[in-house]
Formats: structure tokens, C-alpha cells, sequence
């Protein structure tokens, strides 16, 4: 009989961890009284995934209202954040989190894509929840329609790349037409339409939204250039513009501080700020002109 | 009363079972004749009280499967393994 070194280190497969990951945050969530839907990876319907999509970390969707409460939670039970929501992306959706035991959590407070009010999307979703078993534990999951829409309206940020088309071909493309068109009444009922249209290659249909070049970069991807001009044509009002501007020369300290491997100082942070100006700059000399693919916009939408 | 802690989380791994206790960890992984044990032991403790004797019961479930091993060795290597996860709170006696 093989002796029982039943403590001993053993090596933790990433999509172990993943599952387990999930069921520690509900435990959590189940405790604090708290509205959580599990998305993306394990929490994904069978029916709507090969299985060879393996997550790095567990992505969780968070009542709004109950965001704060959820990262006092976290951070009272081991979790350390690393990303914040301001730092996490354009749409400042997620916050990164990671445990030593149980690895890395993305907290969505809404999913990028949809425009309906994050409450109200919240609700909308919440009301047609699902359970799905996670490492033992009961996890509330979208419902399937919402999956497979959260699912095409993810790979709509993929830029293209084997893994997004993998996920609309199969949340999407191999579905029945009745579930596809479910899928589309719902993306409208969310205001998700255009993001959708990105994930389906059909944004030629909407040619006159100003969101239209921001959803055609993250869905066929483009240079940082492209990226910024997308997101000015994208910004209608002055506040908005300004905040693109500061965007461009903007240092977040949490990357900083991953890639040094320790709290940056002063002096270098003032290094990645030159550093992030220099690149822009060379990034707009290389790619003088926008792309010529799309109708023009109304005139307040040229930057 | 025996029990397996209603706070254990696990998962079927490639080398095992991936056991952790929510909220704070650890994670450990069983192996080998341990993931046996494991599966054992919750198999019959599915419910979340079991008879007051689980732990004999399971090293007899233990000792059915492998007729052949030294039924001391089993018992013991059995019963220290339980203790092990009694001492990580993976188990509960109440």
C-alpha cells in the first residue's frame, strides 16, 4: 500500500485551482449575502463550450450595489487587490484579485458591451439565473441564452485572435437558429447590439454609431494608434474627451509595480511616465493616419 | 458526531483529489491511496451527519477494496490520514 503523504506539496492544475476558486468566492458571497453570478471558464454550460477553453483566473459578475461589500469581503479573507477597476480597462469593468490559495479572481461590476444600467442589467440577468455545481458547491450561473450572449459579447474584446473565434463558433455559430435569434433579442433587450454585431463581423451594419471604430479595434484588433483615435471618436463630450487624453500618458502604478516586482518609487514612476510618452508619441509618428475602412463620422466625431 | 467539513471544497484532479477549506485555504492535493480514502470518506459522508462510527466504517470500506494488504497497516495508514485531515479542519467532530 502506497504510504499516505496525504499533506505533501503536490502540484495545483491551473483549472483545479480555477474550479475551486469559484466555490471559495461563492462560500464568501453565500455568507456576506451577497448577489454573485459566475461567468466565463468552469461556470460555462456545456452546451455552449469544447472544454478545451481553459481560464487562468475565475470571473465573477457582482450585483453593483453590492460591490463594495464584496472587495471588504476579499480583502478581510486573504485576498490582495491587483488590479484596480479605474486600472483594469477602457470600460473600468473588473477588478483583479488574487489569494494564495485559491489564485486570481476578476470582479466584474458590469460587463463591457452592455449599455443597459448596470443595475437594471444586473437584474435582468439575475432573473434568469441558473445553478451550476462548482468543486461541490451550488454557484449561480447566467442562463443559458445570457451565457452564450456574455460569452459572444467576451470574444467581441478578443481581437480576433483563435481563442474569441473559437468561443463564437461555439456559443454562437453552431447553435440552432431559434437560439441565435434568443441570443440577439436579448443583446438588444440589454443594449448589446453593437457589441454583438463586433463578436458577428457585422458592424458594417452600423456604420453611423461612434462607438463603431472603438468595437471594430478590440474585435480585429489594431496598433495602440488606432486604439486611441477609436476611443476619441468614442468620446462625445468634453469630459469624456479629456479623460481619453489623460488615458494616453496616464502610469498605472499597479502595472508598474508587476513588472518591477516590488512598490515603484517616485523616480520610477516618473521613468514609466516618460517612457509611456515616448511610446505614444512614436506610436502615432508610425501610424500617421487612421485606418480607411469605416464611413466618416459627424463632424464633432472627428479627432 | 463525524463529518466532513460542510466549509470543504474539492475536485477531481489528474493527480488526485484537490481538497481546500473555504474561506482561507489550504489547498492540498491526496494522492494515490489517499484519494481513494478521500473519495470514500465523502462518498459515505455525503450527508452532512454521518453515524458516529464513519471512521471505522470508512477504514473498513478501505480494508474491502484491498483484501489483500495487511489489515493493521491499512487501519493505521488510514486512521493517520483521517487525523490529518481532522488537524486541517477538512473534518469535523462534533
Amino acid at each position: 500500500m502506497p504510504t499516505l503523504d496525504a499533506v505533501d506539496a503536490a502540484p495545483l492544475d491551473l483549472p483545479v485551482r480555477v474550479q475551486l476558486c469559484h466555490a471559495a468566492l461563492q462560500h464568501l458571497a453565500d455568507q456576506s449575502g451577497l448577489d454573485v453570478l459566475h461567468v466565463k471558464g468552469p461556470a460555462i454550460d456545456s452546451a455552449l463550450t469544447d472544454r478545451k477553453r481553459f481560464s487562468t483566473d475565475a470571473d465573477i459578475l457582482i450585483r453593483p450595489s453590492h460591490t463594495a461589500a464584496l472587495q471588504r469581503t476579499l480583502e478581510r479573507n486573504g485576498w490582495r487587490l491587483v488590479t484596480s477597476f479605474k486600472a483594469g480597462s477602457f470600460f473600468e469593468h473588473a477588478a483583479n484579485y488574487h489569494h494564495d490559495s485559491w489564485g486570481y479572481v476578476d470582479v466584474h461590476r458590469r460587463f463591457p458591451g452592455v449599455t443597459m444600467h448596470p443595475d437594471e442589467a444586473f437584474e435582468e440577468l439575475w432573473s434568469r439565473r441558473q445553478e451550476m455545481v462548482i468543486a461541490q458547491w451550488p454557484c449561480p450561473v447566467p442562463g443559458l441564452v445570457d451565457q452564450a450572449m456574455l460569452l459572444t459579447l467576451h470574444a467581441a474584446r478578443g481581437e480576433n485572435s483563435p481563442r474569441a473565434r473559437l468561443d463564437v463558433e461555439n456559443a454562437f455559430d453552431r447553435q440552432p437558429e431559434d437560439f441565435q435569434r434568443q441570443v440577439r433579442d436579448r443583446a438588444d433587450d440589454l443594449g448589446a447590439t453593437l457589441a454583438l454585431a463586433a463578436a458577428l463581423h457585422e458592424l458594417d451594419q452600423h456604420p453611423e454609431d461612434p462607438m463603431t471604430d472603438l468595437w471594430r479595434f478590440y474585435a480585429e484588433g489594431g496598433t495602440r494608434a488606432d486604439e486611441w483615435r477609436a476611443r476619441w471618436r468614442a468620446a462625445l463630450t468634453a469630459q469624456t474627451r479629456a479623460r481619453v487624453l489623460i488615458g494616453i500618458v496616464w502610469v498605472n502604478r499597479e502595472f508598474v509595480a508587476m513588472e518591477l516586482g516590488h512598490e515603484p518609487s517616485s523616480a520610477e514612476m516618473r521613468a514609466a511616465f516618460y517612457s509611456r510618452i515616448r511610446n505614444a508619441v512614436n506610436s502615432l509618428r508610425r501610424n500617421p493616419r487612421p485606418r480607411p475602412v469605416h464611413p466618416p463620422h459627424s463632424p464633432q466625431d472627428q479627432g | 458526531m463525524t463529518r466532513v467539513a460542510p466549509e470543504a471544497i474539492w475536485v477531481p484532479a489528474d493527480n488526485g483529489y484537490a481538497v481546500g477549506l473555504v474561506p482561507r485555504g489550504p489547498v492540498i492535493v491526496l494522492q494515490d491511496s489517499s484519494a481513494f480514502i478521500w473519495e470514500t470518506l465523502q462518498t459515505r459522508g455525503r450527508e452532512p451527519f454521518v453515524s458516529e462510527d464513519v471512521i471505522d466504517e470508512v477504514i473498513q470500506g478501505v480494508l474491502d477494496q484491498m483484501p489483500d494488504a495487511p489489515r493493521d497497516e491499512v487501519a493505521s495508514q488510514t486512521r493517520q490520514f483521517l487525523d490529518q485531515l481532522l488537524a486541517l479542519g477538512l473534518l469535523v467532530l462534533d
